[in-house]
């Protein structure tokens, strides 16, 4: 403005309508100024407040809103073989669940479920009216079935993430793998032997999400996978055993049935089976005696295969020679007031005769020859009585009595094995300790536990218990028992060019509603080990109540044979083979004896 | 003695030292201006940056997640073709179908000649 306005200017109403304007400008900025100052100065305090004064309330709050606890999958190790073929495996599968008070139209809701997971509507309708906080709608469901759910999106239906055990080779070897429940843990066999490590340790972890709960970040879970076991089981020699042995079974109108393979140099369990058998994947449509592993759980009276003990008991304390003679008496006997006859009738034989032509009146004079004391001990070195220690659950020790508690029947019941029950695996490991030079052997499943990062957890290697017979006797034993296959009663056991030694036995049952032997109620069964001289497969076959064919003989020694030949072919043993005896070694002869 | 206008001189004065002053003014108001403007540049890409970085971060958070559910999912397809596999290799399957649909029979003793 030109100073010469100010200064003629006494009235101050002559305001220039720029200078109004200006003016009014400047007001309308001061009040916009202040304005912007205090929505700064609220702004600020807000912010304050949010960054500074409820920050530990609101980041507790924000937290718990965007970062959720989940557990992680605890999924069990995979059970393999000894060659790495798959034998038990855990897949990913998850539980739907629901909320029923969250469900907005339970009708709506259980239709479109119904159509996702195969059920019946009415059934999820019944449980989406539920008045219960949470109900499982299917568990172990695949995971394409949750998808499909989780397509849906659904309010209060849920989801557990879970892995499911499968058996891809349904019944083989049932009864060594066993079953887990619907919680994931071990209930028999080696799943619930190994549960410890099989099972995964289930952890939570961390996880951010969204407002539509989609995972944003994840905390890296430590491993959660439980560890693998590596079986002495062969996936063929078990699949032959089965097959033979249910062969068997059905062929003699049989109860029941139990085969065994082993290794008798290591104690490597090859084989085990029983029939009847069951499917793990639908282990509750089994009944319980078809769930059983009778071959370890179970005893029996061996009959006349338990011969072999009361042999190699007098053979070891020099108290028989193969070639001595024994009175046959006719083939009948009466001791402790009770007739006891062979089954067929013989004036006089040699000690290899009355293991070969399994005489019971042969055995009674060599036990008796032995004596009480002496033949307990043997019966209790050979192991029977105690646990052979499988890595398997519910093994028997079976049944022994001390020489006190013997009637005066007692010493000849036993000498053709009776008044004595012992399990299949006893048997074989006994028969196994002949084989092998004189050293009893612990029997083992599991060969090597490897964690997820492949770390071996642990192994187990050939436990050798205690030498039992002498090396010398042993090799006498298994040539009186080369005998029982070439000229005895277990002919049928022949392999074709290997020399095959083993023993019959046909035992009678007690019948419960009589207390008595029975006449019908049989087990038949044979025990041998094959090649003679480098003793590769020592193999049990126990027929229960056969119908027909009554005779260890004649259905367990061909089944013996079947397993044999077949295994033998698989494992690429020939006749020729000149693989070396391996004997234990620093083991002294008679340390088992008890007092 | 020569009378002067000093109102009229000082405001001359004035003017004349404001026309001189003013560039110098204007200049260096500009450079404050364009200090504010830089600073303010550089503070709101601090933050744009600050910002940028949490949306990446957020989206790959969402990146890796997809990825891992899809890396579950191969593995879970792996674990399921394995069972499958397991289940078509069962021997008591191969056996029955070697001897059902191709007719084979186990060999005969004496039919098996072992090579040395």
């Amino acid at each position: 403005m030109p100073r010469s306005t100010r200064k003629g200017s006494s009235n101050k109403r002559e305001i220039t309508p720029a200078a109004a304007r200006r003016a009014l400008l400047r007001r309308r900025v001061i009040v916009l100024f202040c304005s912007l100052a205090l929505a700064l100065a609220v702004v600020t305090g807000q912010l304050f407040s949010l960054q500074v004064y409820r920050y530990p309330e609101l980041i507790k709050a924000a937290n718990g809103q965007t970062w959720r606890q989940v557990p992680s999958v605890a999924r069990r190790g995979t059970i393999y073989d000894r060659n790495g073929r798959e034998l038990a495996i855990s897949i990913g599968t998850a539980s739907i669940y629901a909320r029923p008070a969250e469900i907005e139209d339970p009708d709506g809701a259980s239709a479109a479920l119904a159509a996702s997971l195969g059920l019946p509507v009415k059934q999820i309708r019944e449980q989406l009216r539920s008045k219960k906080s949470l109900i499982y709608i299917k568990r172990s469901a695949p995971l394409e079935e949750a998808e499909a759910v989780m397509r849906l999106a659904l309010k209060g239906i849920g989801f557990d993430a879970q892995s499911r055990r499968f058996y891809p080779k349904a019944q083989q070897a049932a009864h060594l793998l066993g079953f887990v429940g619907t919680d994931d843990q071990g209930l028999e066999g080696l799943e619930l032997q190994y549960d410890h490590y099989l099972a995964g340790k289930r952890k939570w972890v961390a996880r951010q999400q969204d407002a539509k709960r989609r995972p944003i970040f994840r905390e890296e879970a430590d491993e959660t996978q439980g560890a693998d076991l590596h079986l002495t089981i062969d996936e063929v020699v078990q699949y032959i055993t089965e097959r033979e042995l249910e062969a068997a079974v059905s062929q003699s109108g049989a109860l029941s049935g139990s085969a065994i393979v082993m290794n008798p140099l290591s104690g490597e369990i090859l084989a085990l089976a029983n029939y009847p058998t069951f499917d793990p994947n639908v282990y509750t449509e089994a009944s319980a005696f078809a769930r059983r592993n009778r071959a370890v759980v179970d005893y029996y009276e061996p009959g006349s295969t338990f011969k072999v003990i009361v042999g190699a008991g007098a053979l070891e304390e020099r108290l028989v020679r193969p070639e001595d003679r024994f009175n046959g008496e006719g083939g009948v006997i009466e001791v402790g007031g009770a007739t006891i006859r062979d089954h067929e009738r013989f004036d006089s034989l040699t000690f290899t005769e009355v293991l070969t032509h399994s005489s019971n009146v042969g055995a009674i004079k060599v036990g008796q020859r032995l004596g009480k004391s002496h033949y307990y001990d043997y019966i209790s070195g050979f192991g029977f009585g105690t646990l052979t220690k499988i890595d398997l659950p519910g093994e028997t020790p079976g049944l022994i009595r001390r020489p006190k508690e013997w009637s005066a029947l007692s010493l000849a019941s036993l000498s053709m094995g009776q008044e004595i029950s012992v399990s299949p695996l006893q048997m074989l490991v006994a028969m196994s300790a002949i084989a092998n030079g004189g050293v009893l052997v612990r029997p083992f499943i599991a060969k090597s536990i490897v964690a997820a990062d492949g770390k071996v957890i642990r192994v187990n290697t050939p436990t050798q218990i205690r030498r039992v017979i002498s090396e010398d006797t042993a090799r006498t034993l298994a040539t009186i028992l080369k005998g029982v296959v070439t000229e005895g009663t277990g002919k049928a056991a022949a392999v074709e060019g290997f020399e095959v030694a083993g023993k019959t036995g046909t035992s009678q049952k007690i019948d419960r509603a009589t207390r008595r032997y029975s006449r019908q109620k049989v087990v038949a069964s044979f025990v041998g080990f094959v090649p003679v001289e480098r003793p590769q497969l020592a193999i049990i076959v126990m027929i229960d109540e056969p119908s027909t064919l009554r005779w260890g003989g004649s259905i367990a020694a061909p089944t013996f044979r079947e397993i044999a030949r077949e295994s033998l072919k698989h494992l690429r043993r020939s006749p020729t083979d000149q693989e070396p005896l391996r004997l234990a070694e620093g083991i002294r002869h008679a340390t088992f004896r008890l007092d | 003695m020569r009378s002067y206008d000093i109102a009229a001189l000082t405001s001359v004065g004035r003017e004349r030292a404001g026309s001189l002053l003013k560039p110098r003014v204007d200049q260096i108001r500009r450079f404050d201006l364009l200090q504010t403007l830089l600073l303010g540049g550089v503070v709101l890409i601090v933050v744009l940056f600050y910002v940028w970085q949490h949306v990446q971060v957020i989206r790959l958070g969402y990146q890796v997640e997809s990825l891992m559910g899809e890396r579950a999912g191969l593995l879970q397809q792996q674990k399921e073709l394995r069972v499958e596999v397991a289940q078509l290799k069962s021997l008591r399957r191969v056996e029955e179908m070697a001897r059902r649909q191709l007719g084979l029979t186990g060999p005969k003793p004496g039919q098996v000649i072992t090579l040395e």
